[in-house]
C-alpha cells in the first residue's frame, strides 16, 4: 500500500478558499479522482505513475493563480496546471497534489488588425477559429484537434500541414504573462513594457526559449495565464459550409481559393522529388505524405467501423505493400483566385515529370480547421501512441521511418497492428527546410481477434526503444526531456542537455512544485521495466546524476522516496515485471 | 604565465595580442557608447577547440571574455566595459556544410555577408538579408541579433537553426537536432531545427549580445534566387497615407522585398557615388516611397507576377492615398532595374558604408511598433530633433514591415560628424530623449542596446530577473561580455 496518504492541509486548503471561494475548490474524491488523467486514449503509455490530486482548485483570473501558487510554494504543495485536459499525461504524478483547473479561465480578446488573439489557458481551439473567421482571420487547428487547449497546445506540439506556409508554434507565440513557481508574474516581448502583446520577442535574450523546446515542459515551469498568438489573414470571400455530421463533419470548399490534391506515386524517389519541386518553386498551403492505413482511420467512424473496412482490404495490402505512395497537396489562394490558378498550374507540370497521378479528392476541410490527424480520427483506433512527431529534414524524416519500421516489424509486431510496410507521415514544415515525421502505432485491446490485445506495453517498449534507436543513428526525436527517458537521451542529445536542463528548471522552480517530476518515466521504468535498463542501455536519470538518492525536493522534504507515492493498484497487480 | 602566453599556448604564435595599439581598435565603434578603457588582450582562435579553451581559461581565472565577429561594430556591445579578453572570431570564417536540396548551410561566426553572397552566387541561391548591411558584418551576429529582412515573405520560420555554442560554464553543446549524437558526420539529422533538446536553448543566444557564451558555427536558411523580378513603387506626400497600403500589401502577400523609406534614406542607397549624385536624388526623389519587388520562381515566373501585379493594382484602386504604381521612381533613373540585385547583397565593399556617407557617422533609433503607430512616433522624433536643433530635412526614415504587416520595424538614422565631440553630445542628447518619448508611447526597444538597455529592463524587472536565473546556469561566473544587455 502506497505510505503517503497525506492531504494538503486544513490550513493550506482554507487559504485556497479564501482565494478563490468554497465553491471553486474541492477535495471531494469523487471529483479529484476524475483529475487523474486527460481525455485523448484510454490507455497510454504516458499516464503510468499519475495519480488523483488532493484538491481541485479553480481560480477566475491571472491574480487568482498567483496567489494559489503563492500558497503551494507557501506550503511546499506540488501542483498540476490542467487547460481542457486533452492529454492523457497531464494529471499530476503524486498523490498530495493541487490540480490547479484553468477551464474558468476562456478569456479571449481580439486585435484584428495586427492580426493577434490573446488567450487565456482554459481556452480551446474552436471558438479561436470560429471567432478568427468572422473576423477575417485564421488560424491552424492542430493534430490535437479543435478541443485542444490553445496554450497548452501552443506551449507543447501545435503541428498541423499548414506548418508547410505558417511555421511552428515557436514562431506564433507573441507577448506572454507567466506566473512562475514561485507566484512571480514575468511579462515576456511588449507586455514588457506595455498591456499590449503584440510582439514577442525580448527584450534581448528571449526568454521564450523557456516555454518550449520542440516540445514544452508540460506545466513544470510555472502557469501561462495569457498568451498572444499570432494569426492570419483570412482569404476566403465567404463561409464556408458545413457538411455531414458527427465525426466526419467538415466544411466544404470553396473551389477557386482553397484546393486539395491526391497523386499516387510511383516510387519513394518520385515521391521525393516531387516534395523539393514543389517547395522550390514556392507553391502549395500544405504538402504530406499519407500513409495508407491512416486513410481508413480517418474515414471510420468508430472501432468497429475501423475493422470492418480494413479487415477486407488487409491481405491486398499486405501482398502489394504499396504503402507510403499517397503524396497530398493543398493549394491555396492567398492573394487571389489567380493564385490558386497559377500554383496549379505549376504543381501539374510537376507531377508530369515526376509521374504522380492525380486521384480523386473531396473538396473539404480536413486539415485546416477541422484536423485529419486529431481525436476524431484517432478514436476508432482503440489505443494507439505517436513513438515520434518530429521535425528535422526530409531525408531524415526518411532515414526515421526506415528505423522505425524495421524495429516495430522486428520486436513488436504482433501485438502492435501490423500496417505492412508502412514508413510514417511525412509533411514539409518551413516551406520545404524542413520536414514533420510521424510514426504512430495502433493496438485493440477489445478487438475481436485478440492479437492486438497487449499492445500497451509492447507500444510502451517500442518508445522506450525509439529512443535508443534514435541516439544510435544521429536521429533527432520528440522524446525528449520530461517527455523522455532522462537517463537515456539527458547524456546523449547535445551532449548533455539533461544536466543543463534540469539546472534551468531548477532555477525556475526551486521546491520541485510545478508538475513535478522531471523524470517520471525514469521512475516509472524502474518499478515496471527495471529489464528495459539492460536492453536499451541506461541508467535513471536519479541513478546518474544522483547516485541513486531520491532528490525529488517534494518528497525530501517528507521523508519519502518515489516508491511511497505509488498508487494503490500497484501493490496489486499481477505484472510486477513486464519488460 | 602572464596572460597573452597563456593564450598563445592555446592558439599558436602570433594570435594573440596586448599591445595598447592593437588593443585600441577593440576599444572604439560606431556608436555613442564610451568604452572603460583597453580590453586585457585580444585573441584570434581558428577552431571550436581553441574557443573551448579560452572560455576555461577565462573561467579559471576569472576574466571577462568579449566575443567579436563583425568588423565593425555599432551599437557598443563589443566594447570592453570591465576589461578582459576580446575573442575576434574573423579567422573562424568557414562555410562548412551547403545542403542545397534543404536549403541550409553551416557557417562560423566570421562569414561575413559578403563572403556569403559570394557562395550564395554560385549556387543561384541567396540569403535573406537586412536592408544593406555591411559586407564585413557577420552573418550569424545580425541572426543572432534579429536584424530584420527586407523580404517579410520568408518569415514562417527562424532563420537560424541548430548552432554549436561553447556555454560561459565551459559546456560545448550543440543547440536543436544538431544536438542528435554523431552530428554532422556520424547523423541522419541535419540540423534542420532550431528547437530543443529540452528548451529553446537558441532563444537565450539571440539579443544576448555575447552575454551566454560564444557560438562557433550556426545553420542557416537560404533561399533560391527568384528568376524574373518587376519593382513597383508607390510614392507619397506623408508616411501616414503609406500605411493603408502597407498593410493591405501584406495581408495579401503581394511581392517579396517591401519596405517605406523617406527621401533621405533613398538619397543615400540610390545614389551612385558619384558627385552631385546624392543631392539630385535629394532634390529629386519623392518624399515618402514604398519600394515591392515582385519576383517569379524557376516555374512560370510570368503568371506570378501577373497576378501579384494585379492585385497590387486593386489596392491601388481602392485606396485614395495610392496615386497610381509606377514601375520607375521619379529621381532615380534606372533603379527598377539595380534594386532586386542591390537588396540582395551587402553594402559594396568599395564604397563608403551608405549610413556614414553624409557626415562619417549615424546614430540608429529603432523599435518594433505597429504601423498605424507610425506616424505618431515619426512626429515625436521629427518634434525632438527639432528641439535639439537637428536639421529633419537629413533625418533618415525606414520603415519595414513584418510579419504580414502584424509590425513594423521602425527606424530613424542621425547622422554627425564622429571627430565632433561636441557632435556626439548633441546626437547623444537627442537619441536619449527621442528614446525615452517613444518608449512612453509604447515602443517596444527588442534590442535595447547600450545607452538604452537601464531604461527597458529597469521596467521589465520580473523578465530581466528570470533571464538572469538562467545565466546562471548557463553562465554562472559571469565571464561572457560583462556590462550588455541586463547583466
Amino acid at each position: 500500500m502506497p505510505k503517503v496518504t497525506e492531504k494538503v492541509s486544513q490550513a493550506a486548503y482554507n487559504a485556497l478558499v479564501n482565494i478563490v471561494g468554497a465553491q471553486w475548490v474541492t477535495d471531494d474524491a469523487a471529483i479529484t479522482e476524475s483529475y487523474v488523467k486527460g481525455g485523448e486514449i484510454h490507455d497510454c503509455i504516458y499516464q503510468r505513475g499519475q495519480q488523483p490530486p488532493g484538491v481541485v482548485v479553480m481560480p477566475k483570473d491571472t491574480a487568482e493563480v498567483q496567489k494559489v501558487v503563492k500558497v503551494c510554494f507557501r506550503y511546499h504543495l506540488p501542483y498540476t496546471p490542467i487547460g481542457a485536459f486533452w492529454g492523457v499525461h497531464c494529471g499530476g504524478k503524486v498523490p498530495f497534489h493541487v490540480s490547479i483547473d484553468l477551464s474558468r479561465m476562456r478569456g479571449l480578446e481580439w486585435d484584428e488588425r495586427h492580426m493577434a488573439a490573446i488567450v487565456e489557458p482554459g481556452l480551446i481551439h474552436s471558438p479561436l477559429q470560429a471567432e478568427a473567421q468572422e473576423r477575417g482571420l485564421y488560424t491552424m487547428t492542430p493534430g490535437g484537434g479543435s478541443q485542444a487547449a490553445v496554450i497548452g497546445n501552443m506551449l507543447t506540439c501545435n503541428y498541423s500541414p499548414l506548418n508547410y506556409r505558417l511555421g511552428l508554434a515557436t514562431r506564433r507565440i507573441l507577448g506572454v504573462e507567466w506566473v512562475l513557481p514561485d507566484g512571480e508574474v514575468i511579462r515576456l516581448g511588449s507586455l514588457s513594457n506595455s498591456d499590449d502583446p503584440f510582439w514577442g520577442e525580448g527584450p534581448g535574450p528571449d526568454l521564450r526559449g523557456l516555454l518550449r523546446g520542440y516540445l514544452g515542459w508540460w506545466g513544470k515551469v510555472g502557469i501561462i495565464t495569457k498568451m498572444a498568438i499570432k494569426m492570419h489573414p483570412l482569404f476566403l470571400p465567404e463561409r464556408m459550409k458545413p457538411v455531414e455530421r458527427g465525426m466526419l463533419s467538415t466544411l466544404e470548399f470553396p473551389d477557386n481559393r482553397i484546393k486539395w490534391y491526391n497523386f499516387r506515386m510511383p516510387s519513394e524517389d518520385s515521391m521525393r522529388k516531387a516534395m523539393r519541386e514543389i517547395s522550390r518553386s514556392e507553391i502549395g498551403a500544405a504538402v504530406m505524405r499519407v500513409p495508407t492505413i491512416w486513410r481508413y482511420r480517418g474515414k471510420s467512424t468508430s472501432r468497429e467501423d475501423f475493422w470492418e473496412k480494413w479487415g477486407p482490404d488487409e491481405k491486398k495490402i499486405r501482398d502489394s505493400r504499396a504503402t507510403s505512395s499517397i503524396l497530398r497537396v493543398l493549394i491555396i489562394g492567398y492573394t487571389s483566385a489567380k493564385q490558386l490558378e497559377y500554383e496549379e498550374g505549376v504543381l501539374m507540370q510537376i507531377m508530369d515529370e515526376v509521374g504522380g497521378e492525380l486521384g480523386r479528392t473531396k473538396q473539404s476541410d480536413q486539415s485546416w480547421i477541422k484536423n485529419a490527424d486529431s481525436a476524431g480520427m484517432w478514436w476508432p483506433a482503440g489505443g494507439y501512441v505517436s513513438v515520434e512527431f518530429v521535425v528535422e529534414t526530409l531525408e531524415h524524416s526518411f532515414a526515421r521511418g526506415k528505423t522505425l519500421l524495421k524495429e516495430k516489424e522486428a520486436k513488436f509486431t504482433p501485438p502492435l497492428v501490423d500496417e505492412y510496410g508502412e514508413e510514417g507521415w511525412i509533411q514539409m514544415t518551413d516551406m520545404g527546410h524542413t520536414s514533420y515525421f510521424e510514426f504512430l502505432i495502433q493496438w485493440d485491446p477489445e478487438n475481436p481477434l485478440g492479437k492486438y490485445k497487449s499492445g500497451e506495453y509492447k507500444a510502451w517498449e517500442h518508445w522506450v526503444a525509439s529512443q535508443r534507436t534514435a541516439i544510435d543513428n544521429g536521429q533527432y526525436t520528440a522524446n525528449i526531456g520530461s517527455l523522455s527517458v532522462m537517463g537515456l537521451t539527458g547524456p546523449a542529445f547535445g551532449p548533455n542537455y539533461g544536466v543543463i536542463y534540469d539546472q534551468v528548471r531548477q532555477a525556475v522552480d526551486p521546491k520541485d512544485i510545478s508538475n513535478p517530476p522531471l523524470d517520471l518515466h525514469d521512475r516509472v521504468i524502474n518499478e515496471f521495466a527495471p529489464k528495459w535498463k539492460e536492453d536499451y542501455n541506461f541508467q535513471t536519470w536519479t541513478d546518474l546524476m544522483h547516485g541513486g538518492k531520491e532528490h525529488w525536493k517534494v518528497l525530501t522534504s517528507r521523508g519519502y522516496e518515489w516508491k511511497d507515492c505509488l498508487p494503490e493498484w500497484y501493490w496489486d497487480r499481477d505484472d510486477k515485471e513486464i519488460g | 604565465m602572464e596572460l597573452k602566453e597563456k593564450l598563445l599556448a592555446i592558439v599558436g604564435a602570433g594570435q594573440a595580442e596586448d599591445s595598447p595599439a592593437v588593443l585600441a581598435a577593440y576599444a572604439r565603434d560606431h556608436s555613442l557608447v564610451t568604452a572603460a578603457g583597453l580590453p586585457d588582450a585580444v585573441v584570434w582562435p581558428e577552431s571550436a577547440e581553441q574557443v573551448h579553451e579560452i572560455v576555461k581559461l577565462a573561467n579559471e581565472i576569472k576574466m571577462p571574455l568579449i566575443p567579436v565577429s563583425s568588423q565593425e561594430h555599432f551599437h557598443g556591445s563589443v566594447l570592453p566595459k570591465m576589461g578582459g579578453i576580446v575573442v575576434d572570431l574573423r579567422r573562424m570564417n568557414r562555410v562548412l556544410d551547403i545542403d542545397l536540396p534543404d536549403r541550409l548551410a553551416r557557417i562560423e561566426p566570421g562569414v561575413t555577408w559578403g563572403q556569403m553572397q559570394q557562395e550564395m552566387a554560385k549556387i543561384g541561391s541567396r540569403m535573406v538579408l537586412p536592408l544593406l548591411p555591411l559586407a564585413s558584418s557577420s552573418v550569424v551576429t545580425s541572426l543572432l541579433e534579429r536584424e530584420v529582412p527586407t523580404n517579410p515573405r520568408f518569415e514562417y520560420g527562424e532563420p537560424m537553426t541548430s548552432t554549436e555554442v561553447i556555454w560561459g560554464s565551459g559546456m560545448r553543446f550543440r543547440t536543436g537536432s544538431a544536438s542528435a549524437p554523431g552530428f554532422p558526420e556520424k547523423a541522419d539529422s541535419k540540423g534542420g531545427n532550431p528547437e530543443g533538446p529540452g528548451t529553446n536553448w537558441y532563444r537565450f543566444l539571440q539579443g544576448a549580445e555575447g552575454t551566454m557564451g560564444i557560438m562557433t558555427w550556426a545553420i542557416v536558411k537560404f533561399e533560391y534566387l527568384p528568376v524574373m523580378d518587376q519593382v513597383c513603387f508607390i510614392t507619397f506626400d506623408d508616411l501616414a497615407q503609406a500605411v493603408e497600403p502597407l498593410y493591405q500589401i501584406q495581408r495579401r502577400m503581394i511581392g517579396n522585398e517591401c519596405f517605406l523609406i523617406n527621401r533621405q534614406v533613398g538619397a543615400l542607397i540610390f545614389n551612385d557615388g558619384t558627385p552631385g549624385s546624392y543631392e539630385a536624388l535629394k532634390r529629386q526623389l519623392p518624399p515618402w516611397f514604398v519600394a515591392i519587388v515582385l519576383s517569379g520562381p524557376p516555374r512560370q515566373p510570368e503568371k506570378k507576377l501577373a497576378y501579384e501585379k494585379e492585385a497590387l493594382e486593386e489596392i491601388a484602386a481602392a485606396i485614395p492615398a495610392v496615386k497610381r504604381i509606377d514601375s520607375t521612381l521619379a529621381g532615380a533613373v534606372g533603379l527598377e532595374k539595380k534594386l532586386p540585385a542591390l537588396l540582395r547583397a551587402p553594402w559594396p565593399a568599395q564604397r563608403p558604408y551608405w549610413k556614414h556617407a553624409l557626415k562619417g557617422g549615424c546614430q540608429d533609433l529603432f523599435f518594433i511598433a505597429k504601423m498605424d503607430d507610425a506616424p505618431a512616433y515619426t512626429r515625436t522624433v521629427f518634434e525632438t530633433a527639432g528641439l535639439h536643433g537637428y536639421d529633419v530635412n537629413e533625418l533618415g526614415v525606414y520603415l519595414q514591415p513584418i510579419e504580414q504587416g502584424r509590425a513594423c520595424h521602425l527606424e530613424f538614422q542621425f547622422y554627425y560628424d564622429p571627430a565632433s565631440q561636441a557632435a556626439k553630445d548633441k546626437i547623444k542628447a537627442l537619441y536619449m530623449e527621442a528614446a525615452a518619448k517613444l518608449f512612453q508611447q509604447g515602443a517596444f526597444f527588442s534590442r535595447p542596446y547600450g545607452l538604452l538597455s537601464p531604461m527597458v529592463f529597469e521596467k521589465a524587472r520580473g523578465y530581466t530577473n528570470t533571464i538572469a536565473k538562467v545565466k546562471d546556469v548557463l553562465d554562472p561566473n559571469h565571464v561572457m561580455s560583462p556590462g550588455n544587455v541586463c547583466f
